[in-house]
C-alpha cells in the first residue's frame, strides 16, 4: 500500500512537471516584468572580455570601461574630428616641433585631486619612463620632452615635427590617470592599482571589478567637462553601468533577448539576423577600424617572389570569404588600411580573384605545379574558417597547405621566433602608422612577422610619419601603399564589421560610436 | 585507521610535489610567455625584455621552481602576474564558487542517479530499465555545454523560471547544478545499475527472500550495501573533475570558477595561478580518493585499514 502511494505521487509530480513545460511553451516569450517594480538605474552592458588589469600604463589591452572611467586630452566625434576635452585648445609651432594644449580648469580627479598640467605631465612621463616598461611607451616616443610653464598649459616638445599628436592623445591608452592614486596605489604603492583602484577624471567612476564576473562603475556627480559632441556636459544621467563578463556568444545572446543585457557592444557575425529579428532591439553596424589578411614570411623560399606572392593575391576569393565565413557582416578588402582612414588606397585589380593568372604567375616563379607549406591562425572561430577557406582556394592553384592553430600566447611566440610560413592575421587600430608598427624594418622580428625588410619601404614610412603636415602624411601613406601593393607584401582579404545593439524597450537615445560607446546623453526608460 | 589516514596524508606530499613539477615543466616548455602577452605585438624588444626581467623570468628555470616550492612551503602561493593579485585569493574566490555547484551537482547525480539505477537493476530489461538506461546513454553522451544552454534556453529564457547566466543567489546555482547533475547522474545511474546486477543475482540475496525479508530490505539493506563499492569510488573521482573540470559550463554559465580561473591564466601563462589553481585541483582529487577510502570502510566493515 505504502508503496502504490509513493508510486502515486512520484507520477503526480511528472505529470505536472510535463503538463507545466507544455503549457508554459517555448516561445521565446520574455519573462514578464513585475508590476511596481523600482526604477532602474542600471544599464547591463556585456563585456566578451575583460583586461587583464585596469592599469593601462601596464597593459597592451583596454577595456570599454577605460573609456568612461578616464578622460583625454582630445576626443574624437561621431565623425572622427578631433575635438578639445581635457584641453581646451592647442597649437603647433610652425616647425610643428611644439605642441602646446591648453587645459580645461575647474576638473578633479574622482579621488579630488584637481586635474592640471603637472598630472598630465607626470602621466606621459610614467608611459615613457623605460622603468615603467609599458607597452605603450613606443606610442609616445615622439616625445623629447613636456613643460608646463603655467598649470593649465602643457607643452609637448617633439623629437621630430610629428602630425600625428592628436591622435595619439586620443586613444584609450592616452587616458590621465590621477597621479595621487597611481602613487599610492600603483606599482610604488599598494599594487591595488588596476584591480581595485582605477582613478581619472572621467564621466563614471571605478566602484568594484570582480575578474570573470563584473565590472560597476557610478556616475561622477562632478562632471561638468562633457565634449563639444554630447548633448549633456554634466554629470551622466544613468546612475550605474555594470559590465556583465559573459565570454560566451549564445549565452551573451540569451540574457540580450530575455532583456538582463540592455546593450551588446559586440554581435558575432553569425548572429546579426537574428538579433535583427528580435523585438524591441536596435541594431547598429558600422565598418570597423582593422583589416583581416593572409600574410606570408617574405624573407622565405617561395615567399621572397613577388610573383608567387601576386599569385596568392589573385587567388582569393575575397567575396566568397565574407559571404561564407562572415555571412556578408564584412567587406572584401582591397586595400592595407581600413577605408574610413584618410591614408585608404585601394586596389581592386591587383587583389582580383583571377586563379588562372595566378596559375601563371606561379609557373612564372618556378612553381608549375604549385608546392606545399604550412598555414598558421589564432584559435578564433572567424580565423580558423577563414584559413580554411584560403586552404581551399590556394589549393586550386596547386598550393597545398596544412593549418595549424595556436592560443593567443603560442601564436606570439611562434611569430616571434620566425616559424611561420603562411598566416592570418588581423589587426585593430585607427591610424596609419599600424603599417609602420607592422613593417618597419626596425620591427624585425617582432611585430613585423612578414618579415619584410626593405628599405625604401622604410624611407617612404619615415616620409609620411614625419611629414610637416596630416595632409603631406596622408599622401606619404597612399605612397607606400601603392609601393606596398606593387610587392604584394600582405594579401588583405576582409574588412570587419562593428555591430552593436541595443534594447530600445530600455534604453533611450544611443547612438553607436565608431570607435568608443558613449553614454553622456543615453538614458533609461 | 587513523595511522592509515596520517599515512594516506603524509603520501599527499610527494605526490603534490611531482604535481606541480610536472605542471611547471609542462608550462615552460608551452611557447609563449606572459611577458610577451604583456607587452603586447607593438612593444619594441626592450621593453618586453624588461618585463620578462620584472616577472622573474629571465632566471634559470630550476630557480624559479625552486622559489615556488619556497613559498608554497610557507603557505604563500605568490601573486598573478596580471592581476597582481594574491593567488590564494584569487583561488578562495574562485572556490567559493565551485564548490557550491559541485556539490550540487554531485548531490543531484547520486540523488537522481542511485534510484534509477537500483530500479533498473531490480527491473532489468523492463520498460522502466529501458527507458532510464537510454535516457542515461544520452545525458552521458550529451555534452555539458550543449545540455546547459539547452536548460538556458527553455528555463531561462522561455519559461523565465531561473537566470539564464552569472551567480550570486541560490536561483543562479539551479541550471549549472542541474547540468551537472543529470550528467552525473547518467553516469551514477549506469555505475549502480551494473553493481546491483552483480550482486542481486548472488546466493545470499535469495537466502535473504528465502528468509521471508520484504523485497525493500533485500534491495536497500543487503544488495544495495554490497553494491555500494564502486558507486562511492566513482564519487571519489567526480569530486575532484567536478571542481576542475566544469570549465566549459562555467563558460557558458559564466561563472568565475576555478576551471574558468585555470583556462584564463594557461591561456595568459599566468604561471603562478596555473600552479596555484592545479595544486589546489591536485589536492581535490586525492582528497576525494580519500574520502572514497573512508567511506569503504564505512560502508563495508569487511574493509579494515591497517
Amino acid at each position: 500500500m505504502k508503496r502504490q502511494e509513493h508510486r502515486r505521487f512520484v507520477w503526480c509530480m511528472v505529470a505536472v512537471l510535463a503538463v507545466v513545460l507544455v503549457l508554459g511553451g517555448c516561445t521565446g516569450k520574455q519573462p514578464q516584468s513585475e508590476s511596481g517594480k523600482p526604477v532602474r538605474d542600471t544599464i547591463v552592458v556585456a563585456l566578451a572580455r575583460e583586461g587583464e588589469t585596469l592599469d593601462h600604463i601596464k597593459t597592451s589591452w583596454t577595456t570599454d570601461a577605460h573609456y568612461t572611467v578616464l578622460d583625454r586630452l582630445v576626443e574624437r566625434d561621431f565623425d572622427l574630428k578631433y575635438v578639445p576635452h581635457l584641453a581646451e585648445s592647442w597649437t603647433s609651432s610652425p616647425d610643428g616641433k611644439v605642441w602646446t594644449f591648453k587645459l580645461r580648469k575647474g576638473v578633479k580627479f574622482h579621488d579630488g585631486t584637481p586635474f592640471n598640467a603637472q598630472a598630465v605631465k607626470w602621466f606621459i612621463e610614467a608611459i615613457i619612463d623605460p622603468k615603467n616598461a609599458s607597452p605603450s611607451a613606443s606610442d609616445f616616443a615622439f616625445i623629447s620632452r613636456i613643460e608646463t610653464p603655467d598649470e593649465y598649459t602643457v607643452e609637448f616638445h617633439l623629437k621630430n615635427p610629428y602630425p600625428n599628436v592628436l591622435f595619439k592623445l586620443s586613444t584609450t591608452y592616452a587616458g590621465i590617470i590621477s597621479p595621487e592614486a597611481y602613487k599610492k596605489y600603483g606599482p610604488e604603492g599598494t599594487k591595488e592599482y588596476g584591480t581595485k583602484y582605477m582613478v581619472g577624471t572621467g564621466l563614471y567612476k571605478f566602484v568594484e571589478w570582480v575578474p570573470g564576473d563584473h565590472l560597476l562603475v557610478t556616475a561622477n556627480p562632478d562632471y561638468q567637462w562633457g565634449s563639444e559632441f554630447v548633448q549633456n556636459k554634466g554629470p551622466a544621467y544613468i546612475k550605474n553601468i555594470n559590465y556583465r563578463i559573459i565570454p560566451d556568444a549564445a549565452t551573451r545572446l540569451m540574457e540580450f533577448e530575455a532583456g538582463n543585457v540592455d546593450l551588446l557592444l559586440e554581435v558575432a557575425p553569425q548572429d546579426v539576423d537574428r538579433v535583427s529579428k528580435m523585438a524591441n532591439v536596435q541594431v547598429f553596424r558600422k565598418p570597423h577600424f582593422g583589416l583581416g589578411y593572409l600574410a606570408y614570411a617574405t624573407d622565405k623560399k617561395p615567399f621572397n617572389n613577388v610573383k608567387v606572392r601576386q599569385a596568392i593575391n589573385l587567388a582569393i576569393d575575397r567575396e566568397a570569404i565574407v559571404k561564407s565565413v562572415f555571412f556578408g557582416v564584412a567587406s572584401p578588402a582591397y586595400g592595407y588600411l581600413p577605408p574610413l582612414l584618410p591614408e585608404y588606397v585601394e586596389d581592386r585589380q591587383a587583389h582580383r580573384y583571377d586563379p588562372e593568372q595566378a596559375k601563371k604567375l606561379l609557373a612564372e616563379a618556378g612553381y608549375p605545379n604549385g608546392f606545399k607549406c604550412n598555414l598558421a591562425t589564432l584559435n578564433k572561430t572567424e580565423h580558423v574558417r577563414v584559413a580554411e577557406a584560403v586552404q581551399a582556394q590556394l589549393a586550386k592553384i596547386g598550393i597545398q597547405t596544412e593549418i595549424t592553430q595556436y592560443d593567443n600566447a603560442s601564436y606570439a611566440a611562434f611569430l616571434k621566433e620566425g616559424k611561420q610560413e603562411l598566416f592570418i592575421r588581423e589587426y585593430s587600430w585607427s591610424s596609419a602608422d599600424i603599417l609602420q608598427w607592422f613593417l618597419y624594418s626596425s620591427q624585425f622580428p617582432y611585430p613585423n612577422h612578414s618579415r619584410w625588410v626593405d628599405k625604401k619601404t622604410d624611407q617612404l614610412i619615415d616620409g609620411a610619419e614625419y611629414a610637416p603636415s596630416m595632409e603631406a602624411r596622408a599622401q606619404g601613406y597612399k605612397v607606400l601603399q601603392e609601393y606596398l601593393i606593387s610587392q604584394a607584401v600582405w594579401c588583405p582579404i576582409w574588412f570587419p564589421e562593428k555591430v552593436q545593439a541595443v534594447r530600445t524597450d530600455k534604453v533611450d537615445n544611443f547612438k553607436m560610436h565608431p570607435l568608443y560607446t558613449i553614454f553622456n546623453d543615453v538614458r533609461l526608460k | 585507521m587513523y595511522q592509515y589516514l596520517l599515512r594516506r596524508l603524509m603520501l599527499l606530499i610527494p605526490v603534490l610535489v611531482g604535481v606541480t613539477l610536472a605542471v611547471f615543466l609542462l608550462m615552460h616548455l608551452a611557447p609563449g610567455d606572459p611577458a610577451l602577452l604583456i607587452a603586447g605585438q607593438n612593444a619594441p624588444p626592450e621593453v618586453y625584455e624588461r618585463i620578462r626581467q620584472s616577472l622573474g623570468l629571465d632566471r634559470p628555470l630550476y630557480e624559479q621552481y625552486a622559489m615556488f616550492l619556497g613559498r608554497v612551503a610557507r603557505g604563500d602561493l605568490g601573486r598573478s602576474i596580471l592581476l597582481h593579485k594574491r593567488v590564494a585569493d584569487l583561488i578562495a574566490a574562485a572556490l567559493s564558487v565551485t564548490l557550491g555547484l559541485a556539490l550540487g551537482g554531485m548531490g543531484l547525480a547520486y540523488l537522481i542517479g542511485v534510484p534509477v539505477g537500483i530500479v533498473s537493476a531490480v527491473k532489468t530489461y523492463s520498460v522502466v530499465d529501458q527507458a532510464s538506461m537510454v535516457g542515461a546513454l544520452i545525458f552521458v553522451s550529451v555534452p555539458p555545454f550543449w545540455l546547459g544552454l539547452i536548460l538556458m534556453y527553455v528555463f531561462g529564457l522561455c519559461l523565465g523560471w531561473f537566470p539564464i547566466s552569472g551567480h550570486g543567489s541560490l536561483a543562479h546555482d539551479v541550471l549549472p547544478a542541474l547540468t551537472l547533475g543529470l550528467g552525473g547522474a547518467a553516469l551514477v545511474a549506469r555505475m549502480t545499475r551494473s553493481a546491483m546486477l552483480e550482486v542481486v543475482r548472488q546466493d545470499f540475496v535469495r537466502t535473504a527472500r528465502a528468509k521471508g525479508l520484504s523485497e525493500q530490505v533485500v534491495i536497500y539493506k543487503h544488495a544495495l550495501r554490497n553494491a555500494v563499492i564502486p558507486i562511492i569510488s566513482l564519487l571519489g573521482l567526480r569530486l575532484g573533475w567536478t571542481v576542475g573540470g566544469a570549465v566549459t559550463l562555467e563558460m557558458v554559465f559564466s561563472r568565475p570558477g576555478m576551471g574558468r580561473l585555470l583556462v584564463n591564466s594557461i591561456l595568459a601563462r599566468d604561471y603562478p595561478v596555473v600552479q596555484g589553481v592545479l595544486l589546489v585541483l591536485g589536492l581535490a582529487v586525492m582528497l576525494g580518493n580519500l574520502l572514497a577510502d573512508v567511506f569503504y570502510a564505512v560502508a563495508d566493515p569487511r574493509i579494515k585499514y591497517r
